[in-house]
């Protein structure tokens, strides 16, 4: 488990990290979301003992990075696919990492298999292309076979085949218990891999809330409904607190409300319907809307508002 | 037997959501890691390196030859009727001027390779407690050098002895010496560079710094009228390093010399040590 408690960091005067609490669970992948420059990696930094929080703490099971007795036994991560001597040989990269943490050195073998880079186990890092580097930095991630695994965007530099691989991986390590924080600005991604989601923006906590709460929160999820009475209908939805738009003759579209609300407004109404719909909005909609809204610093708590 | 592996996970992360000051898994065999297993890293990583081997092979090859140039110029020059007697440790702990370059260059190496190419990132997440990772380092370079120094003071004199012949005649005593006062020397010079290395973060920047401090400083300090200024050439630690291994007796002993290249390495080293515990990776 991941604790962040009022977590914030400066850089000279600009506020990178402001004041971020959340916990992040076991046995789910959490997304971690925010446009770039929102704080995500820095965060991430601080949660790794590699930055010092300007304030408030970053915790794994508890307490902070430097104190886990076999870090790379609790924690796996990959932060940067820049990662390990360009001189030196992928197995002879883990071996020592392996050593570091008196880890076996028979696991060097196993994640260089679980990843993939079985065959390129002699070759000497400098060889490798960006998605191999990154597979490499996963292996090193699962050296320990830690329960706690930190993405910072994962999939930057996988093809296709490596994209689908680390989302299973993912999947299933949450699944057997693990938990899982995994950074991304691919919306579509985390909408297939994430339980959960964190979303920030400009260092601020703009929404901590299950993937099925983040879709329905938003705003783009309307209702498109057609009226002979289409005047009357709008006006009482109006009433009733929705923004209501004319989608065409006589058809409107209803922003933030559901079917079943739009119904009975004009079942009660006894207005006659000819046509109605939901639309549901996609994760990249409702996090445009969220980031959008953290440029002018007022973070919403999605999920309270319906 | 996968969902029994799981079981025993799930109940495991009960365990210590319970007990929070305990971080470590055990869900892999092994001892709790310490300051043995973070020298471990720092081996398998300096010896991994293909620029470490071939650098220190250049330095065996750079070491034989200035041994057998000089000693075969003391020949010669004795044979010609000059003065040129000189114990064969000693010739070849002078050859040292050169070889401290290359271990000078491993030891900067060490620690700013890992910030040029990001590897300081997964070393520090393997290793977080920072006092430990460079301790580790300096202990490692401390070895490397030290081993260093006896072995190219030993391989010299070997080349020496028989070249130099009667002019390079020398006693056990002052083999000792060489060897052991070469080593200390290289392995202490391989802490102050790596003290040099985290402070600077860069490469160029490190090794330029070894340059003045092993060659410019002791050249031009003595070119100012100030007597303190060229009194100060007396404390850098190639002088001091020269009398360690010499027993020389000007212009202090050997206990002082070694005294001054220890102050030399645990000040370097230990500004590096809290510029590194302070900074951000």
């Amino acid at each position: 488990m991941i604790t962040l408690e009022n977590l914030s960091k400066s850089f000279g005067s600009t506020l990178a990290v402001d004041s971020l609490s959340f916990e992040v669970a076991a046995g789910k992948v959490t997304g971690f979301l925010g446009p770039n420059g929102a704080g995500k990696t820095t965060s991430m930094r601080m949660l790794l003992g590699l930055d010092a929080p300007s304030g408030g703490r970053a915790l794994i099971n508890g307490v902070s990075y430097g104190q886990l007795a076999a870090p790379l036994r609790t924690v796996g991560a990959l932060l940067e696919p820049r990662t390990g001597h360009r001189g030196q040989r992928a197995d002879s990269h883990l071996c020592g990492l392996a050593r570091s943490n008196s880890i076996p050195v028979s696991r060097v073998r196993a994640v260089l298999e679980e990843v993939g880079l079985a065959e390129a186990a002699k070759r000497r890092i400098g060889t490798f292309s960006l998605g191999m580097r990154q597979r490499l930095g996963i292996a090193a991630a699962l050296l320990g076979d830690p329960e706690v695994l930190i993405f910072d965007e994962p999939v930057n530099g996988l093809d296709a085949d490596g994209v689908a691989w680390i989302r299973g991986l993912m999947r299933a390590k949450a699944a057997s218990g693990a938990t899982v924080f995994v950074s991304s600005h691919l919306m579509s991604e985390m909408q297939s891999t994430a339980d959960h989601l964190v979303v920030i923006g400009r260092g601020k906590l703009l929404a901590d809330e299950s993937m099925d709460n983040v879709l329905a929160a938003s705003a783009q999820n309307s209702v498109i409904v057609a009226s002979p009475q289409a005047g009357e209908l709008a006006t009482a939805l109006q009433r009733a607190g929705y923004t209501v738009v004319a989608a065409s003759e006589g058809r409107l579209k209803v922003i933030g409300a559901s079917p079943e609300v739009v119904g009975g407004i004009a079942h009660t109404m006894g207005v006659r319907v000819n046509e109605l719909g939901g639309r549901q909005a996609s994760l990249e909609q409702a996090y445009t809307e969220l980031t959008a809204q953290s440029l002018d610093y007022v973070p919403t708590r999605i999920g309270e508002s319906s | 037997m996968k969902a029994k592996s799981t079981l025993a996970r799930a109940r495991l992360s009960q365990r210590r959501t319970g007990e929070p000051a305990v971080g470590e898994s055990a869900q892999l065999p092994g001892a709790r890691p310490g300051f043995g297993a973070a020298i471990a890293f720092e081996l398998t990583k300096l010896w991994a390196v293909r620029s470490t081997r071939i650098t220190l092979a250049v330095m065996v090859l750079g070491q034989l030859s200035m041994a057998w140039l000089l000693s075969f110029s003391a020949k010669a020059s004795g044979d010609n009727g000059y003065e040129a007697v000189m114990p064969a440790p000693f010739i070849a702990l002078v050859c040292l001027n050169l070889a401290q370059l290359f271990i000078a260059t491993v030891a900067a190496l060490s620690i700013t390779s890992e910030y040029s190419n990001g590897t300081i990132i997964s070393s520090l997440q393997a290793v977080p407690v920072r006092t430990r990772l460079l301790g580790a380092k300096a202990a490692v370079l401390l070895m490397l050098g030290f081993v260093s120094g006896v072995a190219l003071v030993g391989a010299g004199t070997l080349i020496a002895a028989p070249v130099a012949a009667q002019y390079g005649r020398f006693t056990i005593g002052e083999l000792l010496l060489a060897l052991v006062g070469g080593g200390v020397y290289l392995g202490l010079l391989a802490v102050m560079m790596l003290g040099i290395g985290v402070l600077l973060r860069s490469t160029a920047g490190a090794i330029s710094s070894a340059f003045v401090l092993l060659f410019g400083l002791p050249q031009i300090l003595p070119l100012f009228a100030l007597d303190w200024l060229q009194a100060l050439v007396s404390y850098l630690p190639t002088t001091a390093g020269q009398v360690l291994g010499t027993g020389a007796l000007e212009p202090y002993g050997t206990g002082t010399a070694a005294l001054i290249l220890v102050i030399w390495a645990a000040v370097l080293l230990g500004a590096g040590m809290w510029v590194f515990h302070r900074r951000d990776a």
